[in-house]
Parts: structure tokens; sequence; C-alpha cells
């Protein structure tokens, strides 16, 4: 017997914490909960499970392949009928965790020479038959549909010692022995024979008195409007008289010996089929023990079938793919299911995102609106999703296991923390330096818009210092991406760098002089929809040192007054002229 | 000929039916067991539970303190483990309902054999709506749910189809005081139904159970306890209220509370079970030229009287038909007592 592997399996076999691979801000930023929660097994067993999972580490590559063969197998063999008649049996199956603990506790106090003393209850024998019996019909669908879990003779020799093996009911009469049988009949007949008794009792006493004692034997004479019945019961020497209150009178009538025979007789059958059925159950209780392991073993079928249906669910759901092993994350035509689910139900359209960063530093920049962050929290999301054995949701992925994901976006610093935004930042420019210099894996870090909380020129610098520092810190296989606006991080030299194409050529009328910032809802999402279809998301690789200017363009469309913009356009003219100039003096 | 319930059910394709009782002892199992025996002659597979809702402290506490019903062979009942234990047939047991008890889980199961079972755990009304589609799941045609004491709980639109409303003499001396205490209950049933002008103005009210005052014009919206609060001590009420909306129980003091509203004011009450206002209130209520409609009303499938009282008397049968008749129009009244074959089987229609 071995219990310890009752759901307790995980992805990760060294039982390795996910705290090294994750924090808590990480998976707060790309709304892993809410992602999670898309996957949706339908068992009580493998819920729990579900919540117990450890993300795959490096050195797991083997098993982590091995879970993405079988997805594509599931997704390959399961048709989206086929899964929901797999989902509809799954939930028939109740949670047998608290039984099963039960049964095994019985087992030890057995084994332990204490004897086992209990057995388990026909409610308990019920909920172990149908889990039984709704596993085997799994089993006999999915026969040759599901590698590993329709082991069909299992499930028949869990169910073999409950008897009626295709009924998903329980009946102690349904394994009861002759003897039971007989005393159970005999029972029968005497509980009849006691209800002509009764009748005839009751008659007895309406002819005698003109009153029907109740079945207890008990009459009660409301007073003052039965007070000569009263007094006439006191005076019938076979009804005891009980008690006397201001407003009844009771009295006990004895039954008759016929009737106290009768129930004489009930109790012995009663006792016999009572000690029979305790020895029925006790004995199924024992049969049950001693094939625990094999209940044990049913118990991980059904988490592991919930689990894999649940992910072929999910794929179609997220149109997604099994990732490939790389040297390095790369998605094509990747989606967020939440964004995009979102995006749907606002008739807008959604541009997935296609990025192969390299192997070391990578910058992204771009306009604003033009979804650098998105495209940095979907990056990391994917990855998430590969760690922990998801389908991933793009049309093709390729990556390996990383060590730690860390997704750095700026954040304001708890109240309680003493910091502020940009105290916050310098910490997270630390802890992603320490966490590069000490790892013993590869490791993926995103920062999204670094040192933006502090005045710009400073900010630049602090940016090209991080650069600069990852690059010297971080080995080849470790992956960073970092977003940015600062045209210093432009410059630095054998950093791949990306953009997101921003504005295609298409005229965005501007705001005219006379127009007040817009706060009209709806004014403003109908110019974010003409915004985000003038935009292409799109990734590309630069060479430019130069950044693009169209942030103007932007808050120009938004609705930014056209005075605040011609000053704003003369500002970039005059100082673009004054760097021109101390650029030719020196 | 006696009054054959199960084919009035049938007929009418009421699947769900609920027996309740004027009083405790006013003969519901007997007019219940009557059923069961009916439906056993024909041959109608039954399902039964009993709520426990509202009824004496034991029965709301432990679930149990029901007389156990005699129930054929095949028959499905959701009850409490521990109370199941207790039954004197052999059970098969069918499903496990997840719905708690201090008995134990409420299981289904089915009597293999004729037997008396006890029927108990079922506590609440939602308990009642989860128990009676595992009944039907397991083959039963036919539901009875044997409601609580004195209480019209478990007659709720939705939760059943159509009641049994049992009369007893019990509680009272004469026909007279029979009538009096039965009359309210009567009335809830035959209460008329709210205007269909008036359901567009409430529905939102009704989705959202809140209490919701018109004075043609405009809706105002009220927590759901400010009905025991005092609907009119709250600063949105107008003294141009017209109608009310209260989803909860109408109880004496709600309409105590509004019963100087200095206009007409119309009460519009969810079901029949939720009108729980005494005759004494209810009376001075429409003296008052207010008014109490129904959003939604029970069939009642029939009034069963017994004219015997457990305290050892009875009332002229002939008396409490004649006198109770003329209060439910079409709807047929029986002696669930009655002996087979007696002038008591006779069945009056109302």
């Amino acid at each position: 017997m071995n219990k310890s592997s009752v759901g307790d399996s995980a992805n990760h076999p060294s039982g390795q914490a996910a705290v090294a691979l994750l924090n808590e801000e990480t998976l707060d930023a790309i709304q892993w909960n809410l992602l999670w929660e898309q996957w949706r097994p339908v068992t009580p067993l493998a819920r729990a499970q579900k919540n117990r999972l450890q993300p795959f580490l490096p050195g797991d590559e083997q098993r982590w392949q091995g879970t993405y063969h079988l997805l594509q197998s599931d997704v390959h063999l399961l048709s989206t009928v086929f899964l929901k008649e797999v989902r509809e049996t799954l939930r028939e199956m109740p949670d047998v965790r608290e039984i099963l603990q039960r049964l095994w506790n019985m087992g030890a106090a057995a084994s332990a020479g204490i004897g086992m003393t209990q057995h388990l209850s026909a409610r308990d024998m019920l909920v172990l038959k149908q889990f039984a019996v709704y596993g085997q019909r799994l089993a006999a669908k999915l026969a040759g549909q599901m590698c590993g879990v329709s082991d069909e003779a299992l499930w028949a020799g869990l169910l073999r010692p409950f008897g009626h093996p295709d009924e998903p009911s329980f009946a102690v009469q349904h394994i009861a022995t002759s003897e039971y049988d007989e005393a159970a009949k005999a029972y029968s007949q005497v509980l009849h024979r006691r209800s002509e008794a009764i009748r005839k009792w009751s008659n007895h006493w309406q002819e005698r008195l003109g009153v029907r004692p109740g079945r207890d034997g008990v009459i009660v004479c409301k007073l003052p409007g039965q007070a000569q019945l009263a007094a006439r019961l006191k005076e019938t020497p076979e009804v005891t008289w009980q008690s006397d209150t201001p407003y009844e009178s009771t009295f006990a009538v004895p039954p008759s010996l016929e009737m106290a025979g009768l129930q004489r007789e009930i109790e012995g059958w009663q006792q016999t089929m009572d000690a029979q059925a305790e020895g029925i159950l006790h004995r199924l209780t024992e049969q049950l023990l001693d094939v625990y392991d094999q209940w044990d073993e049913a118990v991980r079928q059904t988490i592991e079938v919930d689990l894999r249906a649940a992910k072929v669910v999910l794929w179609h759901q997220w149109g997604g793919c099994t990732p490939t092993p790389a040297d390095v994350l790369s998605v094509t035509d990747a989606v967020h299911p939440l964004l995009a689910e979102k995006m749907a139900q606002q008739s807008r359209a959604y541009t997935p995102l296609t990025w192969s960063p390299e192997e070391g530093v990578n910058i992204l920049t771009g306009l604003n609106m033009g979804g650098k962050t998105l495209s940095v929290r979907l990056l990391v999301t994917c990855q998430v999703c590969a760690q922990y054995g998801l389908p991933v949701p793009a049309q093709a992925c390729s990556t390996r296991l990383y060590g730690a994901i860390r997704l750095y976006a700026a954040a304001a610093a708890p109240a309680e923390s003493g910091l502020s935004s940009f105290g916050a930042e310098v910490l997270q420019m630390r802890d992603s330096l320490t966490g590069i210099e000490n790892a013993r894996q590869p490791v993926f870090h995103c920062f999204d818009e670094p040192a933006k909380s502090t005045n710009p020129a400073e900010g630049e610098a602090l940016v090209v210092g991080l650069i600069e520092s990852l690059q010297a810190a971080a080995p080849k296989h470790h992956l960073v991406v970092v977003t940015t606006h600062f045209s210093g991080a432009m410059r630095l030299r054998d950093i791949p760098k990306f953009r997101v194409r921003g504005l295609k050529n298409v005229n965005l009328p501007v705001a005219g002089d006379n127009e007040e910032f817009q706060e009209d809802t709806q004014v403003l999402q109908q110019r974010l929809r003409l915004l985000a279809e003038a935009m292409d998301y799109r990734l590309e690789p630069v060479q430019s040192t130069e950044l693009a200017q169209e942030g103007l363009r932007v808050a120009s469309w938004l609705g930014l007054p056209k005075s605040v913009l011609q000053k704003s356009q003369r500002y970039l003219v005059e100082a673009a002229g004054t760097r021109n100039l101390r650029g030719n003096q020196r | 000929m006696a009054l054959n319930l199960v084919a009035e059910f049938l007929e009418h394709n009421w699947r769900r039916v609920a027996f309740i009782g004027i009083a405790k002892h006013a003969g519901k199992t007997t007019a219940m067991n009557q059923a069961i025996r009916q439906a056993e002659e024909i041959g109608v597979p039954l399902g039964l539970c009993s709520i426990g809702l509202d009824g004496e402290r034991l029965d709301t506490i432990m679930g149990i303190d029901k007389p156990p019903v005699f129930v054929p062979a095949g028959t499905v009942i959701a009850s409490a483990e521990n109370a199941l234990l207790q039954s004197e047939t052999q059970l098969e047991y069918l499903a496990d309902t997840g719905i708690p008890s201090p008995l134990g889980n409420v299981l289904i199961a089915k009597a293999i054999w004729p037997g008396k079972v006890l029927l108990a755990g079922v506590r609440q009304r939602h308990h009642v709506a989860r128990a009676v589609p595992y009944l039907h799941r397991f083959g039963a045609q036919l539901v009875f749910v044997d409601g609580a004491f004195d209480r019209v709980a478990s007659a709720v639109p939705g939760l059943v189809d159509a009641a049994v409303l049992v009369i007893g003499a019990v509680s009272g001396k004469t026909v007279d005081q029979v009538v009096a205490v039965a009359y309210p209950f009567l009335q809830r049933f035959h209460l008329p139904l709210v205007e269909d002008g008036l359901r567009s103005v409430f529905q939102p009210a009704l989705e959202a159970q809140e209490i919701a005052a018109w004075d043609g014009v405009e809706l105002k919206r009220f927590p759901r306890h400010q009905g025991i609060l005092g609907l009119r001590q709250d600063a949105q009420w107008s003294a141009e209220t017209t109608h009310v909306f209260i989803p909860g129980a109408v109880s004496d003091a709600v309409l105590e509370n509004l019963m100087g509203h200095p206009r007409p004011l119309q009460v519009i009450a969810s079901h029949p079970a939720q009108v729980i206002a005494g005759n004494g209130v209810l009376e001075r209520w429409f003296r008052k030229n207010h008014t109490l409609v129904l959003w939604q009303t029970l069939p009642l499938a029939a009034v069963a009287v017994n004219p015997y009282s457990i305290q050892g008397y009875s009332l002229s049968e002939s008396e409490l038909f004649e006198k109770l008749t003329p209060l439910v129009p079409g709807v047929p009244l029986y002696n669930a007592a009655a002996e087979e074959g007696s002038d008591s089987e006779q069945v009056f229609r109302g």
C-alpha cells in the first residue's frame, strides 16, 4: 500500500518550488491568475491537483517535451465532440479523497496491530462505486484515444467487490449473503404482520374507549373539553395514567400481546440484519483496502485525463501551439487570450505578435500607444505558459526552460515600503543585475520602460548604464528585453534592437485651436479606434540609432490643443538646432 | 367515488406537488400516504422528500421529528444519511446530493422493498430545488414534497408545480373555527395577480430581489431588509406611492407599517407562500381600501379535509365541505382519511 502518491503528482519531480521561477509582480503584470483560471479541469481531484502543479525548470527538458508530445497527440485524437463526452463523464466522478484517506487510516490502524474496528459506510461505498463505474466508462471511451490512461482492467478490478458493476448505485443487497437475504425477507414479513396487529389494536381501543391511542400508545385528553373521557380512562384498569396539567391529562395504553411479540421479533431480525450488514460492509472495506494501490492509481489516472482534456480545451480556446526546443524564445503570431477576447467584444482587430529576440540583451522601442508594453507582457506570458506545459497562445513558439522569469514594470511602490516610484525602480534594477550575476541557469528578464520616474537626462543615463551592465553580466544563454524611449539606448553597439512599426502613412485629423480637451468617452473611444487602425503594431529589427518621433502626432490625435502642440514643435526644432550647434562647436 | 389525486396531477402535468397543512396534525401525512397508495396502484414511480423549513425547532436543527412514511418498492427518496439508516426497508443508494445536514449528507436512495422511510435533512427551499431533479433523474415520474407542519414553505412556484392543502379538525373545536383558520391560507392561493402593465415596471426589482415603490412616475428601490425596518420610515418613501413590490415575506409587521399610508396602496407579493400576515391584519388592510396581489401564484391541486382531530373529537364532515367549498372555486375537496366505499369518499368541487 502506497499512500504517498494519491493526488500528489506534480510537473516537477524534484518538487522544487516555483518561487525561484516567478515572483508576484511578474504574475500580476501578465494577469496570470486570470489565464490560469481558463484551464478548467472538471473533477475536484484534478482541480486540487492543478493548484499544486509546479512549473518545469531547466533540467526537466525531457519530461517537458514529453508533456507536449502528449498534448499534441491528445489534440490530434480528441475531437471536440468526443472531448465533450469525456468531460461529461469526468463530471460524474465524485471526490473520493476524504474517503480514501479514511480507508488508508483504517488500514494503517490494522497494520499497527490495533485491528480494523471501523468500516466505510454505505454512503462511502456509493461514492467509491460511482467513481469506479464512471472511471470504467471513461476508460472504455478512451481506449486507444489517450495514451497511458485507459486501463479498463484496473477499473473492472475496483468494481468487482461491489457487485452489480454496471450500475452506479450501491446496496448491501447487491453483495448480500444468503443469510442476509433470508433475514431481510423475514423482517419484511414481520413488519407487515405488525401493521395488521396495530390496526386491530387501534380498532379495539376505539371501540372500547371511543378514542384511538397514538402509535406510541399515548392518549392526550384536552381539558376541560375531554374531562369526562379523562375520568373514564382513570377508571380503566389497563390504561395507565401518566400526568395531569391544568390543560391536559395524559394516559398510556399497553401494546397488545401480539404487538409486543412481533416487536421483539422485529428487533431480533433487525439486529440480525444490522449485524449481517455490518459484516458485509466490513468485508467490503477490507477488500477495498487490499487493492488500495489500485485506487491510488485510479485517482492518478483520473487526474491525468482531466488535466489533459482541459488542456486540449484550452488549446482550442486559445488557438494554441506546443513549443519546440530552442536556444532562445521566439513566437509567431502570438495572441494574448484575455486582450484578444476583450478586443473582439469591441469589434477591434488584434495584431498578433511575431518576435524573435536574440540571446542576451535586446532593446524594443517605438512610439507611445504602439503596444510595446503589451508585446513584452505577451512574450512573458508565452514563456510562462510554456514552463507550465500549457498550450502557448501562438501559431508557433520555440523556446527553452528558464530558471527565472521577471517582468519589471513601472508600478507605484507600496506606501509602507517607504520607497518612491524611482526608489522601487532602482531596486528592480539591482534585483535583476544580482539575479543575472548569480544565476546558475538561464534567466529571462524584461524591463518595461525603466527609469522613467526620474528626470529624462538622468533616466537616459541610468538606462544606458543598466543595459551596458546587463550586457556585461548576462552570458549569451540569458534573455533580457528592455523597452525604452531613450535615444541613448539606441546608440549602444552590438545590441539587437527592435521597434514597433508605428503609424502608417495616413492622415489623422488633428485637434483644432479652439477645440477643448475632449472628455467625451465615446469620442475618445472613437479616436482610439481610428488610431489603432492607423497603427502598425508589428515589430521589426532596426539598425538606425535614431528614434522615430511620432509622439506629437499621437498627442494631437488624442485631442491635445493645437496651440500646445505648436509650442512643443517649436521647442523640438530649437532643441535640435542647439544640439547641432554644440556638435559643430565641438 | 374517491378522488384520484394522482390522475389529477398527471392530467395537469404537475410533476412536483407539495403537501402542506394549515396546522400540525392536520392530516398531511394521511393525505400524502393516500396519494402514495394511488400512485402505487396505477404504477406511477414516485419521488419523495420532506422540507423541515420553518417547522418545529427540532425539525429545523436536527432535520428529523417527522413520522416515517410508508413507500412502495421502487420509490426514490431524498433523505439524510443517518435518517436512511433508520428506515425499515432495504435501500439502494443512488447519489450523494452534497446537501449537508446534522444527520449527514442528503442522499438519494431507492426502496428495494415496500416499507417505512424517514424523510429528513432537506431543510431549506434551495435544498428542495437541488434534491428534486435527482428524484426525477432516478426515475420518479411524480415527486411529492412533504411540507413543513403549519407553514407553506414548500409551496413556491418554480419549486413545485402545485400544492395540496390539508385542513384538519385539529385547528378548531367547531366547523366555524376551522374555517376561520383555513380562510387566510386559502385566500393566499386565490389572491389576484398583478396587472400586466405593472410587470414591466417592477421587473428590475424582481430580478434584483429588492423592494420597489411606484408612484405612477418614478420607481424607487429599497434594500430587502427595509421591509422589516419600516418602509415608511425611509427618506425615499413618497406619500404618492400607489404600488409596492415586496420580494420577501408580507408579514403583519410589513402591512402594519404601511397601513397608515395616506392613499390606497397595492402590495405585490412574490407568491402565495410569502403572504404570512394573519387574518386580523389582513382584514384591517382591506378595510383601509388597500389591496394585495401576487406576482405569481401556485395552483391548488386539491384541498384535503380531515374531520377527525388527533385530540379525539370529530367535526361534521358535510358541514366542513359545505362551508369550505365556496372558498376554493374550481378546486376539488375530499376526505383523505375516508374509508374505501364509504360516503366520505365523495368529492366536492369548489
